[in-house]
């Protein structure tokens, strides 16, 4: 469904994501593990071609979208939810959903469907975006990707300073997108929380990916955890 | 004449001062605002305005004064539009739109611009007729419907203007690709040709209110000077890159301007809006209504 070829990104002169290759099929979650600066948030960044340079293919339902400009790439059906959530703070919720449903002219069902999965932001239509808490920046951040109605859904750390419950809330949507069939591409630092939505597990370091396990194996092997990231479940 | 009446003579050409100041100025805030480019050729947009105005006026002669001002009034922004276009597309398009380089680049253009109107069309002021004459009486005082009417053609400006940011689907356009230009891709905005567009946008501003003031000033090719001095003053006073912040600071700085120049003289005017300025960076960096940033 999704894959990355050779793909490699650079800041200026450095290279900081390196040669990965790596697939997502339809309805799976993939999560990417690593360290901090490992180079998972330049990876997003660059898949969406935010990067000043990238090389490799990047292929999308057997659609070469490597050479796509950036404005493209949603069009061609990959969301992007940001670490930091980076909406539109100055405008209200509805128009944040605006700018996401004018990506393919989705209709207004879409947006009905979206505000399904978080209910809260139908009360906070007419509310400035960066008025809302966290919890509801998040929702509001991952319910502006979906208004383009992904086939790919990259998420940075949705889950970073959220409490347990919108943690739970965000867990149950990304299973509910799974059924949909919609393929996740995850970074998140929680690897409890990893382990309940992901397929599998890519673990990454200063920009290569070093390898991809199945998340039974990684539950398998308590191990596997500690020897890439250095810490214990 | 008396205090009071004096004093109505000076707001009204404080207004007008505010109505031609609050154009221009607008069109250096959406360029810095949604680009963040520090356009110092802005003026010279404005010279070519005034200069194409002169043309069209000249063309047609006095006899169709009003025929020619109307031409004038939809070709200034149109070829200047272009212009800007261009300008964009070869110069600031090349240097990825960096704030410094793009300083430079449109010192450039301005001494492009100025040298090549100097060279075509002289060093001499030119007048252009009003479009239409007739008077206001009020009591104490006759005044000019022109200026009034300069003064009611920007407020309707400002207000489309209005209208198209905060109601319609290309203000949310550039609303967002002014946040944040990276997420604004990332949901599907073209943010270069968004850009093209502002730039275009910015310079018809410009143009526009040259050929409102035109008929009150003359057409020279020194002129964009010291609206592009009024306009830094006046967005950096509302706060970089906020239209409503320009607004304000345009009236503030234009009435201050007409009334302080009609009471003591320009050069003191003048003195009090660099001292606003001064006060306004050292009080509140921001500006009136700009977001302050850590």
């Amino acid at each position: 469904m999704f894959s990355l070829q050779n793909f490699s990104a650079y800041h200026g002169a450095s290279r900081v994501v390196q040669n990965i290759d790596l697939e997502v099929d339809a309805g799976e979650v993939v999560c990417i593990l690593g360290r901090n600066g490992a180079g998972k948030t330049s990876m997003l960044h660059a898949i969406m071609n935010l990067m000043p340079r990238r090389e490799g293919t990047v292929t999308l339902c057997d659609v070469d979208i490597s050479r796509l400009s950036a404005h493209d790439v949603p069009r061609a059906g990959i969301g992007y939810v940001p670490q930091g959530r980076r909406l539109f703070s100055e405008l209200t919720v509805e128009q944040n959903l605006e700018i996401g449903l004018m990506v393919n002219q989705a209709l207004p069902d879409v947006l009905g469907s979206v505000l399904e999965l978080f209910p809260i932001l139908k009360q906070r239509l007419n509310q400035v975006s960066g008025t809302l808490s966290g919890g509801e920046q998040q929702m509001l951040a991952m319910a502006r990707a979906l208004c383009i109605e992904p086939k790919l859904l990259l998420l940075d750390e949705p889950t970073e300073g959220l409490m347990p419950s919108m943690i739970a809330l965000i867990r149950e949507v990304v299973q509910t997108l799974k059924t949909r069939g919609v393929s996740i591409l995850l970074v998140e630092q929680r690897v409890g929380a990893v382990l309940e939505v992901a397929d599998r597990v890519a673990f990454i370091e200063t920009g290569r990916l070093l390898n991809t396990v199945s998340v039974s194996e990684v539950e398998k092997d308590n191990e596997i955890i500690k020897r890439y990231l250095g810490v214990s479940r | 004449m008396d205090f009071g009446p004096f004093l109505l003579l000076a707001s009204l050409e404080g207004l007008v001062q505010a109505a031609v100041l609050s154009l221009t100025a607008l069109g250096l805030c959406l360029t810095f605002g949604v680009m963040r480019v520090v356009n110092v050729s802005h003026g010279e947009f404005y010279m070519l305005g005034a200069v194409i105005a002169w043309w069209a006026a000249s063309i047609l002669g006095p006899k169709y004064a009003l025929s020619g001002y109307l031409i004038a009034l939809f070709l200034a922004p149109c070829i200047v539009g272009l212009l800007a276009l261009a300008s964009e597309r070869f110069v600031l398009r090349s240097l990825n739109y960096e704030p410094e380089a793009t300083i430079v680049a449109t010192i450039g253009i301005l001494y492009i611009i100025q040298q090549t109107v100097l060279m075509s069309f002289g060093p001499d002021a030119k007048p252009v007729n009003p479009p239409f004459y007739f008077r206001i009486d009020f009591p104490w005082f006759g005044y000019s419907g022109y200026k009034l009417f300069v003064i009611g053609a920007a407020i309707v400006v400002l207000s489309g203007t209005w209208y198209v940011l905060a109601r319609t689907r290309v203000g949310l356009i550039m609303r967002a690709t002014q946040l944040d230009r990276d997420m604004a891709q990332a949901f599907g905005i073209p943010i270069k040709r968004v850009y093209a567009y502002v730039f275009a946008a910015g310079a018809m501003y410009a143009a526009l209110a040259a050929v409102l003031i035109v008929p009150i000033r003359q057409a020279h090719y020194l002129m964009g000077a010291d609206p592009l001095l009024m306009s830094f003053i006046v967005v950096i006073i509302g706060g970089l890159g906020s239209v409503r912040g320009a607004i304000v600071a345009a009236v503030l700085i234009g009435m201050s301007d007409g009334i302080i120049s009609m009471f003591f003289s320009p050069t003191l005017a003048k003195m009090v809006s660099t001292l606003l300025v001064a006060l306004v960076l050292v009080f509140r960096p921001q500006g009136l209504f700009g977001v302050k940033t850590s």
